[in-house]
């Protein structure tokens, strides 16, 4: 009888009562999930606030050491100016300076071309680099030498585009009196 | 007294639905005064700090850079610069200059006319040359004129024979370049220019052929614009 005891237990708490201590535990969890809830909400508040104050603290020390800097330059805008002309000029003066323009180029052709007995009486050579020669032609050798020197590729360096006889006459003397236009390439 | 009261045994009554409510409002302000508002400051302020950061830097090494210029050099390369390629029309430097290399060149300078400029921003003014000399060295005269240390190109030529002495008469029209100072030398965040190597060595060219022409000047001193060489140079 003794070695057999059975545990029995009776609630003698009333319904109402039990219904109660139900709600006041569903509230307890609630008011911790909400006290937890206002707990983060706070410290993320208070976290952004303060990286803010870091921020606006680290921009101003920027802002301070970007003045310091500004001043530093504006101080030595002379030299700043000076390497601004310098660098504005060279880029005309390399682009210039020893290029030898389209007339000096077709004269010193020209020159080149023209053979030694040939006499020029005149050559000019305008603005756009056109040439005009009127010269003398001891014989018709010189006069053909001379035509062919103007007209060949490889001897003009493909830097005649036409040539023409404006005249061509031979005086009593024998020398061929030739009028030539020479246009550039 | 009474309404105290009523609010605790209504508080006591729907506490299940009321604390929650309150708990999510206060969230909500949080979130929508507080939270939202200074992370977006923090973002757009972090853009703006590395703007700040970065224009910082590059001012730090433009004030370096310029620092370790030397101002007397600098101011010397300019000079040569502005010799080669003066801001306005130097009448007096480029007839010294023309009556050198035509005396160099064995050429007699018979007339001398100015023109006038043409063109804007880029001028240059144009000069009429007449001359007489041997018909071989024409091709070096042309030459020596536009290497000059002043920078000048041949416009037209004309070459004919000269009456009654021997040598060729030799018309040259001559385009005589200057441009007008820049208006703008740059600003605070603008970059610095950088001298090529080409460039450099262009100025160390130019040094020497300014200083062999005799048109350099030293500190505080007037240019030197008279020619060295024939006193009338049309003889």
């Amino acid at each position: 009888m003794a070695s057999r005891q059975q545990n029995i237990s009776i609630n003698l708490l009333p319904p109402e009562f039990m219904a109660e201590e139900i709600k006041s535990a569903q509230f307890y969890k609630i008011q911790t999930i909400g006290v937890g809830i206002i707990l983060a909400m706070i410290f993320l508040s208070s976290l952004t606030v303060a990286l803010r104050i870091l921020q606006s603290s680290n921009i101003s020390r920027i802002e301070e050491k970007l003045g310091e800097v500004t001043g530093k330059v504006v101080d030595l805008k002379d030299r700043q100016a000076s390497l601004v002309l310098l660098k504005n000029r060279l880029t005309t003066i390399s682009q210039n300076l020893g290029a030898a323009s389209k007339q000096n180029n077709m004269y010193t052709l020209l020159d080149k071309l023209i053979p030694q007995s040939v006499s020029i009486t005149s050559l000019s050579v305008d603005k756009i680099g056109n040439a005009a020669i009127v010269a003398l032609v001891p014989d018709s050798n010189a006069l053909d030498s001379l035509v062919t020197n103007l007209y060949s590729k490889e001897k003009n360096e493909d830097k005649i585009g036409q040539v023409s006889i404006e005249s061509l006459n031979r005086g009593r003397d024998g020398l061929f009196r030739v009028s030539l236009k020479v246009v550039a390439r | 007294m009474m309404k105290k009261e009523d609010i605790l045994k209504f508080y006591s009554k729907y506490r299940l639905f009321v604390f929650p409510a309150v708990v999510a409002l206060s969230s909500l302000l949080l979130i929508v005064w507080v939270i939202l508002p200074q992370t977006i400051k923090l973002l757009t302020n972090q853009a703006t700090r590395n703007d700040l950061l970065h224009k910082s830097q590059f001012l730090e090494v433009k004030a370096q850079t310029l620092e370790t210029l030397d101002q007397g050099d600098l101011s010397k390369k300019v000079e040569y610069a502005l010799n080669a390629y003066p801001s306005g029309k130097d009448f007096g430097n480029v007839l010294g200059i023309i009556q050198r290399i035509t005396t160099h060149t064995g050429f007699s300078i018979v007339s001398f006319n100015v023109g006038g400029s043409k063109g804007s921003g880029d001028q240059n003014y144009s000069i009429s040359l007449q001359l007489i000399g041997s018909r071989q060295l024409i091709s070096t005269l042309l030459n020596s004129l536009e290497k000059a240390p002043r920078l000048m190109k041949v416009d037209s030529i004309e070459v004919s024979q000269a009456t009654g002495i021997q040598g060729a008469e030799v018309n040259l029209g001559l385009s005589v370049l200057f441009s007008p100072l820049p208006q703008n030398f740059g600003t605070v965040d603008s970059p610095l220019p950088e001298l090529s190597q080409n460039e450099e060595e262009l100025l160390v060219r130019l040094a020497g052929a300014q200083e062999g022409v005799g048109i350099t000047r030293g500190e505080g001193e007037i240019p030197l614009t008279t020619p060295r060489g024939k006193a009338n140079p049309f003889e």
